[in-house]
């Protein structure tokens, strides 16, 4: 653990089968203005090592609640109602601060939102990489640099010397996107977590940025957590996907799966709007398969199931209980009562 | 109210003796923008060039390339944000391209814009009435509306169903609106003064899908109910050709390829529009081949 | 290069944009030196008419200016009519006792507030914070003047500092060390006044620049790939949140001369402030404008500095004119 004494960056030992597990985890919002918000209720994911986990869900859901509580660095409102988060077997709720720090940027990394406000204005590429280096690392300036050299062409800058110079205000969204997954992955973490990568980005460089996620998970085995609201992130990317509405899980699955074969009426309708977008003597103009209604207030719950009050294959059952976990097929967790009782 | 475009005219600059069927029609536009100033070397950016498109009545276009490729700059000068350096803008055969503002003002009802983060587009501690009530406000003080506290509001109460937001909500403060509800409220606002045509500079951009969804189908019913005429600007071409009857393509502040959206998603010519047809197709297929079919 | 040069060159512009504004109000503002003479019947006309040709007063407002900046240009800014000494030497003896006080204060006054600002900001809300907000909003709404009226009354009634001037009767009679003390006791009542009103705005500022920095999302992206927190802080954060605080030393060194008019007055001290007062009510003419461009000196100086400050530590301001790549 830690730095270690002869200034070579140890791989982090990989034996463990999973990266992370989540079980049960509820985190709570509390303000003075307004009711408590459930952000997570009772979420458990189980990501293995070197695995493509995908969560699928608009925003509020919680998805990025998620991606905070990983990494412990939640808002100071922000109260864990229970559950537990397992790294690599320890109990990431109870660790220390100290040696929290050694997780982050080390086990764990995220990526940011947003790759305009990611990076420091006033600190050149290249000296931000270093930064998390220099955390994690006993080293001297010239062997981060020539690491970092490494990690830029590793993120497809070539040559990388003019952008290890470059600050920030002097790059494109793409390339200060690519900047700030190079730091992600300069200390070599288990497990990455992409929260809305490209959703900020044009969509042309959404395929640029997941083949380089997908790189790096070749090569490294690093699992990497995707979080996105946008289905078709996840094809021919994820290796399993599991769905969340309104702080709780609603399907999860293969990514094949759930792409193909989405057995929730939510997920049903949000696949429904990925087709086609583009295919050739389909009719123009076209109505677009909306989701009715407006998303859920998170203050207030209904009893029952949450995503029932937008339902098109709502039932009576469904606004008084709330459908437990149903197993149509094997591992494949659906929350609906069309499933079961 | 009606638009007063056809009756604000200022004499000498009225057309006569054509058909008009355009709403819209851009030629030649040109901008450019000076970087330096007084003591530095003058270096100029020439940020859209030479482009030509029209729209007809009641029809949408959408303007799609990739960022820095002049897509708001086009929009800004049809509005009239900016003023273009050469090119005509034709509204209903007028030029508005160089007009004065004072000659400009009777144009500025029957266009109005919509942009991207509708959350920072607006005022978070104004109410939704104030919001929407605004372009109404001004009108009146201008002298032209004649309407009184009363009517406005009713006006916007109006509007606010049109969009879809419960009037109830008239006076909550925006802070307390989704994302998606602040772009309808923006929607409403643009549409107070009943204007001809929308600019939609990347509104459905930045939202959920399902929200998308949602405001892309409500753009379709007001073009319908209001005969509007709708300027698209996007990224996203897989989006707006669900939604455009035309698309212009536009890479490095020209406009590459201009035609309608059947035609260019089958038969792409220039090497941009292909470049973004290529990354729409790749996430289509990789969703088709694991869901095995299209709709 | 280029943008410090065109810096300098506004500055300059500036200076001389202001002694011809000092001209023009100075001739427009009503009276002259003469005026009270005038009222005295020993004194005769041709006296006082004299006299005003002597200061060339009675020439036209464009020669007077003309003959200002030419003898300006050679370090000679006229004579003090009441004084009758050359105006530079005078202003500068009384400007070092301002001078003394006031780059004391700024030194204390920073000296405090910036660690005070950014340990209020790092433990928001704790009671560092509260404190700090609390006796800084009380400071700033109470006006300069009930604060240096207040102490003086205070330190008389308690005897704890040397008030009245700077320096004691029996100065001449005193060793170095017990001249340098007695200085620096007379220096403490007038310097306290400025560093508490002075420390009150600034360490509020400090303090919201560091905490908007620290919601930053790169700052937040820092502590996620587990930097240490000081690490955070001093090199991701600070840097930063370093801009605003530039600004306002700018604006404190352009202050330097002119921001202590009312503490000199009320406690006495020799400096650049009473002169002034007196030279303006009596209608000095060329000592006020000289007074006058020297405060804008610094003024202009002030606000150059923090420019160059800025340029040298924010990137973004150094590559304006440059193209992305």
């Amino acid at each position: 653990m830690g730095k270690n004494l002869n200034g070579r960056l140890l791989p982090v030992d990989s034996s463990t089968k999973y990266s992370a597990q989540v079980r049960e985890l509820a985190i709570t919002y509390f303000s003075k203005d307004s009711d408590p918000v459930r952000a997570l209720d009772g979420i458990s994911i189980d990501i293995g090592a070197g695995e493509i986990v995908g969560i699928l869900g608009e925003s509020g859901c919680g998805k990025s609640t998620l991606a905070g509580a990983l990494l412990r660095l939640l808002a100071p409102n922000a109260k864990c109602k229970g559950g537990t988060i397992l790294i690599r077997g320890r109990e990431l709720l109870k660790l220390s601060e100290k040696e929290l720090r050694f997780i982050r940027g080390r086990l764990i990394s995220r990526i940011p939102q947003d790759p305009a406000l990611a990076l420091n204005p006033v600190m050149t590429a290249g000296s931000q990489i270093g930064e998390v280096l220099r955390a994690h690392w006993a080293s001297n300036a010239q062997q981060r640099r020539t690491r970092v050299m490494e990690l830029l062409q590793e993120v497809s800058f070539d040559p990388p010397e003019q952008i290890y110079s470059a600050y920030p205000h002097q790059l494109s969204g793409g390339q200060r996107q690519r900047i700030a997954i190079a730091q992600a992955i300069a200390c070599r973490p288990a497990l990455l977590i992409a929260d809305e990568p490209t959703s900020k980005l044009d969509a042309a460089l959404q395929g640029e940025i997941i083949a380089l996620l997908s790189q790096i998970r070749q090569q490294h085995g690093t699992a990497i957590l995707l979080i996105s609201h946008d289905p078709a992130l996840f094809a021919g990317f994820a290796d399993r996907i599991t769905v969340m509405y309104a702080g709780r899980i609603v399907e999860a699955g293969s990514s094949a799966e759930i792409l193909g074969r989405p057995l929730h009426p939510y997920t049903q309708a949000l696949i429904r709007l990925m087709m086609p977008p583009v295919v050739a003597g389909s009719r123009v103009r076209t109505r677009l398969p909306a989701i009715e209604g407006e998303p859920f207030d998170p203050t207030c719950f209904p009893v029952g199931c949450r995503f029932a009050p937008r339902c098109v294959e709502r039932m009576d059952v469904c606004s008084r209980r709330y459908p437990g976990e149903f197993l149509p097929e094997p591992s494949r967790p659906v929350n609906c009562f069309k499933y079961g009782e | 109210m009606g638009s007063k475009w056809s009756t604000h005219l200022p004499a000498d600059l009225s057309k006569s003796g054509e058909l008009i069927q355009n709403l819209l029609l851009v030629k030649g536009l040109s901008k450019k923008y000076v970087r330096g100033g007084l003591w530095r070397k003058r270096v100029p950016v020439v940020a859209v060039s030479n482009v030509d498109f029209e729209i007809p009545s009641g029809q949408t276009l959408a303007l799609v390339g990739e960022s820095g490729s002049g897509k708001s700059t086009v929009a800004r000068c049809v509005t009239r944000l900016e003023r273009p350096d050469a090119g005509q803008i034709l509204i209903h055969g007028t030029n508005i391209a160089q007009l004065h503002d004072r000659h400009l003002a009777p144009f500025r009802t029957g266009m109005q814009m919509v942009f991207q983060d509708a959350v920072t587009a607006m005022n978070p501690r104004f109410s939704a009435l104030e919001v929407v009530e605004e372009p109404l406000l001004i009108d009146d003080l201008a002298g032209h509306g004649g309407r009184n506290r009363n009517d406005r509001r009713d006006l916007v109460c109006a509007l606010m169903i049109e969009v879809g937001i419960s009037p109830d909500w008239m006076h909550r403060s925006i802070f307390h609106f989704s994302g998606g509800q602040c772009q309808r409220l923006a929607l409403a606002r643009a549409l107070a003064l009943r204007p001809q045509l929308l600019v939609l500079d990347e509104a459905l951009s930045g939202l959920d899908l399902s929200t998308q969804a949602q405001i892309a189908n409500l753009l379709f019913e007001l073009q319908a109910a209001r005969s509007l005429t709708y300027l698209l600007i996007s990224h996203d071409l897989a989006l707006v050709a669900r939604l455009a009857d035309m698309i212009a393509v536009m890479s490095e502040g020209k406009a590459v390829e201009v035609g309608p959206t059947q035609q260019i998603i089958s038969s792409p010519k220039h090497e941009a529009t292909k470049k973004l047809l290529a990354s729409a197709k790749t996430a289509a297929s990789n969703l088709a081949a694991i869901t095995g079919g299209v709709a | 290069m280029s943008y410090l040069a065109h810096r300098l060159i506004r500055a300059v512009l500036l200076l001389i944009g202001v002694s011809a504004l000092c001209f023009l109000f100075t001739e427009m503002a009503p009276g002259t030196f003469f005026d009270e003479m005038r009222l005295n019947p020993q004194i005769s006309p041709e006296t006082i008419s004299a006299l005003r040709s002597r200061y060339g007063l009675d020439q036209p407002l464009l020669v007077r200016y003309g003959r200002w900046v030419k003898s300006a240009l050679h370090a000679d800014f006229g004579y003090s009519i009441a004084y009758n000494v050359p105006v530079a030497p005078l202003l500068w003896s009384r400007a070092k006792n301002t001078l003394l006080l006031t780059t004391t204060a700024l030194a204390l006054t920073w000296l405090i507030s910036v660690p005070l600002g950014v340990r209020a900001a790092s433990r928001r809300g704790g009671l560092l914070d509260k404190a700090v907000t609390l006796v800084s909003s009380f400071l700033v709404s109470v006006p300069e003047l009930v604060i240096a009226v207040g102490l003086l009354a205070a330190a008389v009634r308690w005897r704890i500092l040397r008030v009245g001037g700077m320096m004691s009767v029996d100065f001449e009679g005193l060793s170095t060390w017990g001249k340098l003390q007695d200085i620096l006791f007379h220096l403490a009542l007038p310097a306290l006044i400025l560093v508490l009103c002075e420390t009150a705005v600034i360490v509020r500022h400090v303090r919201t620049s560091v905490l908007e920095v620290l919601d930053a999302p790169y700052v937040q992206a820092a502590c996620g790939f587990g930097i240490r927190p000081g690490r955070v802080l001093f090199r991701h954060v600070l840097p930063v949140a370093a801009n605003t605080a530039i600004s306002l030393l700018g604006f404190s060194l352009a202050g330097l001369l002119s921001g202590s008019m009312l503490v000199e007055a009320v406690c006495g001290w020799p400096g650049l402030g009473p002169l002034m007062l007196e030279a303006t009510l009596s209608r000095d003419l060329y000592l006020v404008i000289g007074g006058i461009m020297f405060s804008s000196l610094f003024a202009v100086g002030g606000g150059l500095i923090a420019d160059i400050m800025l340029l040298a530590l924010d990137p973004r301001i150094r590559r304006e004119g440059s193209d992305a790549q």
